[in-house]
């Protein structure tokens, strides 16, 4: 039931999504061109302008997820089905999320190519200070580094489907009520992360070893993250998607 | 088997008189199987529930039995086909006799009408006596 | 089996009271009739019972229940409108529908494909009208569900394909263990479907009965009726 679900909302996408990953790998091929044209710190620096549009991609798109299901009456057949909404919404969730880790992946695999085609990565490598720095740090890092982002993008997401539900329980100036939603829920995480600052500062704190290469020498150190704004921002989204379930469940029309 | 339901009177009635007619006429005889309801009610797509309430009928005026297992069939008695018959004919003298009364037309008239265009119908077909389609 | 019962139910969109403090108990077993002209609140009904609207005033149920993804199970629902993936073929939408019903037949399904002429490969958005009411009414029907809701199945189709949902209709129906509600503002291909029916008018009930016994009472057929009530 799930996976079909989650099957639907990629293949939906897959025109779109087929088309974004041909542009990204458009793109590739053009800065390479210019590689004899433009400075090689020119090309490997523009590279990564499309990693900018992937979250505004995110935002649309989780709008877009819904937006359709109504606009082609499709929500006919979506709010029939005798689904807990958990299903629907965390399929849609999941369809969005594989498509922005392809694109990262994409994007990840073109920039290696560029690099090593201008030569900063040679260059980066044949450093000593690279030579000093662990593996097993590196792998840590990118591993953190690739979770956040994707807590980043389904926090984006999930406000997204959650002020386009909302909106739909109005029958006027949904446009509006939806931005406004979405702005509201913006100013709500800033507010909460404090409020979780002030009243979970009991909360154990985590630790991050960070690296740095003085005169040659490696050296950690500990770099202390406030544990109590995250759990209280991971809180407010565990009931925002909560009431997002409930709300499609219980209260939106066809 | 055809029905052309006129759908002014219930439908379950209009099953049963077409099961008779069809009997009468001989088109089915004693011991012939009848389609299932469901194949009937296919057939002339009629709620299975109007089917399934004529059949029940026809069962307790005796025209069919059920065989479990086997089917509907029309009754094997002897009598059946006569009475059957001669309800229909009851039934079609009855209006006759009401619409001619109605026209003005007495005892005497109506006879001496009948025979004139009983004599008249059979020469235009040719020896056939009815003309109805049925079942 | 399972029984629908509206509640003194009330819907309005803006100022129009699409259903106003409606009550009715919908027999089991039966086919029932909602007619009444196009605005008469009858698609408005079969929403509520599908959980596709909730009333402002009053409970919808079915076997005491409002509306859930509970009840919604129990539910098999054929709006009006196109409500299928365009994107997908016939054999995709079989798929995708069948995964969330646990009532699903798939014998009957493959019989009602060949029925209808369905070609499984062909894409939803390519169907003629008529072949995608039938895949629409072979959907709804290919289910045991206990309540099965058809929107207008005939609504705007070819006569062929007409003949083909009524067949369906009556073929799939399962007196023992199914209710079935169809609306239509055609009466007379479909009136020797109904066991019972109910005209609406205005949100409201103008008559209701069982249509054989209305047919004896009032010596006409219930299109005559209809004319009659909304004429």
């Amino acid at each position: 039931m799930w996976w079909q679900q989650y099957k639907k909302e990629l293949m939906s996408h897959r025109g779109e999504i087929l088309l974004i990953a041909g542009a990204l790998v458009v793109w590739t091929a053009f800065l390479l061109s210019r590689l004899d044209v433009w400075l090689p710190q020119v090309v490997a620096g523009t590279y990564w302008v499309p990693m900018g549009f992937l979250p505004l991609w995110a935002l649309w798109t989780s709008v877009q997820l819904y937006r359709q299901e109504w606009r082609e009456n499709t929500a006919y057949l979506m709010l029939s089905l005798p689904a807990r909404a958990w299903v629907i919404t965390s399929a849609k969730l999941a369809a969005l999320l594989t498509a922005v880790v392809g694109f990262v992946l994409l994007i990840a695999a073109g920039g290696w190519l560029v690099l090593s085609r201008t030569g900063v990565l040679e260059a980066l490598a044949a450093s000593p200070e690279f030579a000093m720095i662990p593996r097993e740090w590196m792998v840590k890092m990118a591993l953190f580094a690739g979770a956040v982002m994707l807590a980043g993008f389904a926090a984006v997401a999930l406000a997204a489907q959650f002020a386009y539900v909302f909106s739909r329980l109005f029958s006027r100036f949904r446009g509006l009520v939806m931005v406004w939603t979405w702005i509201l829920l913006v100013w709500l995480v800033g507010r909460v992360s404090e409020l979780g600052w002030l009243l979970l500062g009991w909360l154990p704190d985590i630790y991050v070893r960070s690296l740095h290469i003085v005169f040659g020498i490696p050296e950690f150190a500990l770099v202390k993250i406030e544990s109590g704004p995250i759990v209280a921002v991971a809180l407010f989204f565990g009931g925002l998607y909560t009431l997002l379930n409930a709300m499609l469940e219980r209260a939106v029309e066809v | 088997m055809q029905l052309r339901l006129d759908q002014h009177s219930p439908i379950y009635q209009q099953i049963i008189d077409e099961f008779k007619r069809a009997i009468a006429r001989g088109e089915l005889k004693p011991g012939d199987r009848i389609p299932s309801q469901r194949e009937l009610a296919s057939m002339v797509q009629v709620n299975p529930n109007t089917v399934q309430r004529a059949y029940r009928e026809m069962e307790q005026l005796g025209i069919t039995e059920t065989l479990r297992g086997q089917g509907t069939f029309v009754t094997q008695d002897a009598g059946l086909v006569d009475s059957v018959r001669r309800e229909m004919a009851e039934r079609a003298l009855v209006s006759f006799v009401q619409e001619m009364n109605a026209l003005g037309y007495g005892c005497e008239e109506m006879v001496e009408l009948v025979r004139e265009t009983y004599r008249r119908v059979l020469a235009a077909q040719g020896g056939e006596s009815d003309g109805d389609g049925g079942v | 089996m399972a029984t629908v019962v509206f509640e003194r139910v009330s819907k309005s969109f803006g100022r129009v009271r699409a259903v106003d403090e409606l009550s009715f108990t919908i027999r089991e077993g039966t086919i029932l009739g909602l007619l009444g002209p196009n605005g008469s609140g009858k698609s408005t009904m079969l929403k509520l019972i599908a959980g596709l609207y909730r009333p402002d005033a009053g409970r919808v149920t079915i076997d005491g229940q409002e509306p859930s993804p509970k009840t919604k199970a129990m539910v098999a629902y054929l709006p009006e409108i196109d409500y299928l993936y365009g994107w997908m073929t016939v054999r995709q939408t079989l798929e995708y529908v069948s995964a969330f019903y646990a009532d699903w037949d798939r014998e009957r399904a493959e019989g009602l494909l060949k029925f209808m002429g369905l070609d499984p490969e062909a894409r939803v958005s390519r169907l003629s009208k008529g072949m995608r009411a039938r895949l629409k009414i072979l959907l709804a029907m290919s289910r045991s569900a206990p309540v099965v809701l058809l929107d207008e199945p005939l609504s705007g189709i070819d006569p062929t394909s007409r003949s083909r949902v009524l067949r369906a209709i009556v073929s799939e129906f399962r007196a023992d263990s199914q209710t079935v509600v169809m609306s239509t503002h055609d009466v007379v291909e479909s009136e020797a479907l109904f066991d019972e029916v109910l005209f609406l008018k205005d949100g409201r009930v103008a008559l209701t009965g069982e249509a054989e016994r209305l047919r004896e009472e009032r010596g006409k057929s219930i299109q005559e009726l209809f004319e009659e009530v909304f004429g």
